[in-house]
């Protein structure tokens, strides 16, 4: 056993050491310390050129996961060469299947102005050709042609049927001949009274001239088709004569790009087939003040075809590098774009103009970061971002479309190429749940980054968290810290770890801290961050979680719940457990006690018989079970019965920790031998009665401290801890100033028999080779009390046996 | 307003539905600003159905066939059928132009029950099937300087219709055919006034029957059928009655204009009144 002097308890940083006030030149800079291992794999992925060496990167949230992989991701993207933008554009050939062109950065904006002003441009010139006096005399010419020719057939039949008596007579039906006699138009009953001769005559001349007229009926379309497709040739010409140079110096504009010399082709083939499109409503339109050279007629939906859909464009002169996208809320829709529609006469329609980026689109090309858990929580994200890459194309896929849910026009854009490196951050065990259950994750996402929790602590630990921690008070446009400040966080750095030997690596949770410690600063008129603002940061940020605590020391302290700090008991010692919700971390003594008597072997938890205790916590009582089997009267039966209990436990218990206090409780019960109620135990403890390290040692001392304090610190109070916890120590000052002033002790043991020793005031009693232990140890009497059992239950049986077994010949 | 500018109540009369077609769309076409209400009148002309039935006789279709004509029973039914769809016709484009409309139907020759029916109102148009988008407005004009309205009414559809003015007079004692200087077309005779417009692309035929030189039902038939177009009439009512049948019927020189009266007699149709529309 060792008392741990107060200068163990501690081990704080020195103001002195560290330099004077530290003001960074810039924010940037601090990079992470004790995360190499992460850092590189980050390298890997964002320096890597195989496709897909995609990242995902775990560890404690708080870690600085996230700044250090954009910081990295910067580094990388500022080397490689700005992606090209993308764009779609009408399909003239099939309108359902939109082309997606690519060109280089920022030549996407130039090209949709140019195509605004082409069709500005035309807007106007068009319809000035077609009304000017040179089209229109072409055009009636045509007309009056096609019209002219008809009717002069049409004439020509009327005057030869005129000339031959036959009259031409109009029914619902059409044009029927009849003969003409003495100026009337014969009845049927009159013919049939003529003569054949003359009959015959009749019925020759209606014969002839009706196939006529039908000659001349059944020519009437073809002309007039004839006369269209002349009008549409004449149409054709005027806009191709507009079209050619404004064309020309578009071409000229956007000359170097082969992608959009094909499409600009398209472009005016199609306006010269559509030129009626530019002389629609054009009397109508209402251009406000302006004039009509002056009007926006390329935002008219008719000419809606000829539009450039941007989706990804990058400013030549702001946008360096590759991109780094990341995406808070990555849905389906906004992962991979959408397709909107519109409601049009009560039906949903859409065109290529309505589709929109997605993330995956402005990432293209860089780099693009999520949120692990959140895109597998939404439907169909991940699915989809696997298909991407996996494919190395966008394809836009809407989700009612997935599901079936609407059943409307779409679209089958063109696949965009893809390459990007997607960078998931998450936890840890999300990575394995991957790992184990989706088998492309492996296939995409080939490096992990595993941040640390925490890194160990020396001179250049030192130095790298001090200048970490300046430059995130930088970042955040804090106050700077003074050297005693800079040394309190990093105590509390240490404190987070729960090891004075590490400092922890939850960056956020010390930004928070100085954060608060600023505010504080700001409220005393200070230039800098002090000692004393994280001091009352601390204090604070404890007070405002400790209503709990609070409650509980009182009912401690009102003896609702029962907890002995002095005296000594027989079967009882103060046991130590931790409470945690959230931030808020605190220990508490309970009371364990434990009850024997002759019986079979069987050690009863009451925790696990009412199921409040969880499974290592029951683990650590069958241990402690084994262990006093297998070193106690170990030659008779073993022929205990004991009970153990957290008494005033309402709540579940779990883990081993108190696995030792409740192995000390059953020693002393056994032995009669009563445990000093002063001290309070924490520790596990293995069959080979060795005390193991346990977690939370500070707080359950402060715990046992705070309880103890309140009642009057009497110096013999304690907590007696694993020795191998000793190292993780780093107890409030309270408690340390407590210690060095005597008024209380923290103990280290190494084995249960060191731990009874000192709660019992009496030796162990170590066995030797042949099982017997020294005369009044604690553990001789422990022996001798299994034997009685053994003996008694030996009587008992014997007792109990039927009369006959004995009188048996 | 003068007198000319005030809007017209104006009669569409036909024959059948094809040729009613082509009167109710130039109506809509200059129905602003012009017509104040719309007239129909479908007259039912028997003498087609008594000249149908020879041996060889057929119906040419606007397409160009050859079918067999109907029966006479066909005919009504065909009329029925025509009648429903002039009606439609007229209230469809009676409500686009927000006008008044009234419809009638009568039996008997068509120029004589056109020109009867014609009274109450302003101005007539008889219709006839027409395909026509260009061409002139064609006004005849009597051998004197033409009236001011039927110059004002040509101008104003001819504007509406994005067409010019082509006036045709017949030479009289004051003036000789087409002089030097210019001025209207100008025949010697009627026949070679209805030969001239049997070879004009006309849109529109406009004729006043009260200022000449056309002044008699035979002549308006004559120039429908010349013109083969709609053929606004002025002053329908004044016109001099002929003899009634719905044909072109070569004016031999050699005959007198035939006698008045037709041989179904006049208004006996089944509405022998014109009746507003069914909405009042």
């Amino acid at each position: 056993m060792i008392e741990i002097p107060a200068s163990e308890m501690g081990n704080r940083h020195a103001p002195e050491a560290l330099s004077t006030v530290l003001r960074p030149e810039t924010a940037e800079g601090g990079a992470l310390i004790g995360q190499r291992r992460a850092s590189d794999a980050i390298r890997l992925s964002a320096g890597i050129g195989h496709g897909l060496f995609n990242l995902f990167v775990s560890g404690p949230s708080g870690s600085g996961r996230h700044a250090e992989v954009l910081r990295i991701l910067r580094q990388h993207a500022e080397d490689r060469p700005a992606p090209g933008d993308w764009v779609y554009v009408n399909n003239f050939d099939d309108p359902q299947k939109p082309r997606a062109l690519k060109l280089p950065a920022g030549k996407a904006i130039l090209l949709r102005d140019c195509m605004q002003k082409v069709i500005d441009d035309l807007a106007s010139e068009i319809p000035a050709l077609f009304e000017s006096e040179d089209y229109q005399s072409q055009r009636r010419l045509i007309e009056e042609e096609v019209e002219q020719t008809h009717e002069t057939a049409m004439a020509e039949f009327a005057e030869q049927a005129g000339s031959e008596n036959i009259a031409l007579m109009r029914t619902p039906m059409g044009y029927m001949l009849t003969s003409i006699r003495e100026g009337h138009p014969l009845k049927t009953e009159d013919y049939n009274k003529l003569p054949a001769d003359e009959r015959a005559e009749i019925d020759e001349k209606i014969s002839r001239l009706q196939e006529r007229l039908a000659e001349i009926m059944q020519e009437a379309p073809r002309l007039e088709r004839q006369g269209r497709e002349r009008i549409e040739q004449l149409n054709a010409t005027v806009a191709e004569r507009a079209v050619q140079d404004r064309f020309e110096e578009v071409t000229e504009e956007l000359s170097g790009l082969d992608a959009v010399s094909a499409y600009l082709a398209d472009v005016r083939a199609d306006i010269v087939a559509n030129a009626e499109l530019f002389l629609k409503d054009v009397d109508d339109e209402d251009l406000g003040p302006f004039p009509e050279a002056l009007g926006k007629a390329h935002e008219e939906p008719k000419f809606g075809r000829y539009w450039v859909n941007i989706m990804v464009s990058h400013q030549t002169g702001t946008d360096r590098g590759a991109p780094i996208k990341q995406e808070d809320l990555p849905t389906l829709d906004r992962l991979t774009g959408r397709i909107e529609h519109v409601s049009h006469m009560g039906s949903l329609v859409t065109n290529f103009s309505m589709i929109k980026p997605g993330v995956l689109h402005h990432a293209n090309g860089g780099y693009l970061v999520l949120d692990a858990s959140r895109i597998l929580s939404e439907p169909f994200a991940w699915d989809a971002l696997k298909r991407c890459l996996k494919n190395r194309r966008i394809t836009i896929t809407s989700l009612a479309e997935r599901i079936s849910l609407a059943s409307t026009t779409t679209l089958e854009p063109d696949a965009i190429p893809l390459s990007v490196r997607v960078v998931l951050v998450g936890e840890r065990w999300l990575y394995t749940l991957l790992v184990m259950f989706d088998p492309d994750f492996s296939e995409l996402f080939k490096v992990q980054a595993d941040f640390e929790e925490d890194v160990d602590r020396n001179d250049e630990t030192v130095t790298g968290m001090s200048a970490l921690l300046a430059c995130q008070a930088a970042r955040e446009e804090l106050r700077p810290l003074d050297p005693a400040a800079l040394a309190r966080l990093l105590d509390e750095a240490v404190r987070l770890a729960e090891d004075s030997r590490k400092f922890s690596l939850r960056i956020e949770a010390l930004t928070e801290l100085m954060c608060e410690a600023d505010h504080y600063a700001g409220l005393r008129g200070g230039e800098t961050i002090e000692a004393t603002d994280i001091d009352a940061t601390v204090e604070a940020k404890d007070r405002r979680a400790a209503r709990v605590r609070d409650r509980m020391q009182e009912a401690i302290a009102r003896g609702t719940i029962l907890i002995d700090t002095s005296g000594s008991k027989v079967g009882q010692v103060n046991g130590l457990s931790v409470f945690a919700l959230g931030d808020s971390v605190f220990g508490r003594p309970s009371r364990i006690t434990a009850r024997v008597r002759m019986g079979t072997g069987k050690l009863i938890d009451i925790e696990r018989e009412v199921e409040l205790g969880g499974p290592l916590h029951s683990k650590g009582v069958m241990i402690l079970s084994g262990y006093l089997a297998s070193t106690f009267a170990l030659d008779v039966p073993f022929s205990l019965h004991a009970s153990l209990v957290f008494e005033q436990s309402y709540g579940g218990v779990d883990g081993d920790s108190a696995s030792s206090a409740e192995l000390y409780a059953l020693l002393s019960a056994l032995s009669g031998l009563p445990i000093d109620q002063g001290l309070a135990v924490t520790g596990s403890v293995n069959q080979a009665g060795e005390v193991q390290a346990i977690g939370g040692v500070n707080h359950k001392i402060e715990g046992f401290f705070d309880v103890c304090m309140s009642r009057g610190l009497t110096g013999r109070q304690g907590v007696i801890i694993p020795k191998a916890n000793v190292e993780h120590l780093i107890l409030r000052p309270k408690v340390v100033e407590a210690v060095e002033a005597g008024q209380f002790r923290v103990l280290a043991v190494g084995t249960i028999a060191e731990g009874i020793e000192a709660l019992t005031g009496v030796a162990a009693g170590a066995g030797d080779n042949d099982g017997s232990f020294a005369q009044d140890s604690v553990f001789a009497r422990v022996d001798q009390r299994l034997r009685a059992f053994a003996d008694k239950r030996r009587d008992f049986a014997r007792r109990m046996r039927p009369e006959s077994d004995g009188g048996a010949p | 307003m003068t007198a000319h500018d005030r809007k017209k109540r104006v009669l569409i009369a036909a024959g059948n539905y094809a040729d009613a077609a082509a009167a109710i769309r130039l109506a809509k076409g200059i129905a602003p600003g012009l017509i104040a209400k719309l007239g129909g009148l479908l007259v039912h002309d028997e003498a087609i159905a008594d000249a149908t039935g020879l041996p060889v006789q057929r119906v040419v279709t606007s397409g160009g066939m050859l079918v067999q004509a109907p029966s006479r029973q066909g005919f009504e039914n065909l009329m029925e059928s025509d009648a429903r769809a002039f009606r439609s016709g007229l209230s469809n484009a009676a409500s686009a132009c927000a006008v008044e409309w009234a419809f009638e139907r009568r039996r008997g020759d068509l120029i004589a029950g056109v020109c009867q029916a014609a009274g109450g109102w302003d101005l007539l148009i008889v219709g006839h099937r027409s395909d026509r988008r260009i061409g002139p407005v064609v006004r005849v004009d009597p051998s004197r300087k033409p009236g001011e309205d039927t110059a004002t009414i040509a101008r104003r559809i001819a504007e509406r219709l994005a067409a010019k003015v082509s006036a045709i007079s017949m030479a009289g004692p004051d003036n000789v055919p087409n002089p030097p200087g210019g001025g209207p077309d100008t025949v010697r005779s009627e026949q070679d006034l209805l030969a001239r417009i049997n070879r004009i692309n006309a849109a529109l035929v406009i004729v006043d029957l009260a200022a000449g030189p056309l002044r008699g039902r035979e002549q308006l038939r004559h120039l429908l059928e010349a013109s083969r177009c709609p053929v606004l009439v002025l002053n329908a009512a004044r016109a001099e009655p002929a003899i009634a049948h719905t044909v072109v019927i070569p004016p031999p020189p050699s005959h007198p204009e035939p006698p008045s009266g037709g041989d179904f007699g006049e208004g006996s149709g089944e509405n022998s009144h014109p009746r507003n529309n069914r909405d009042e």
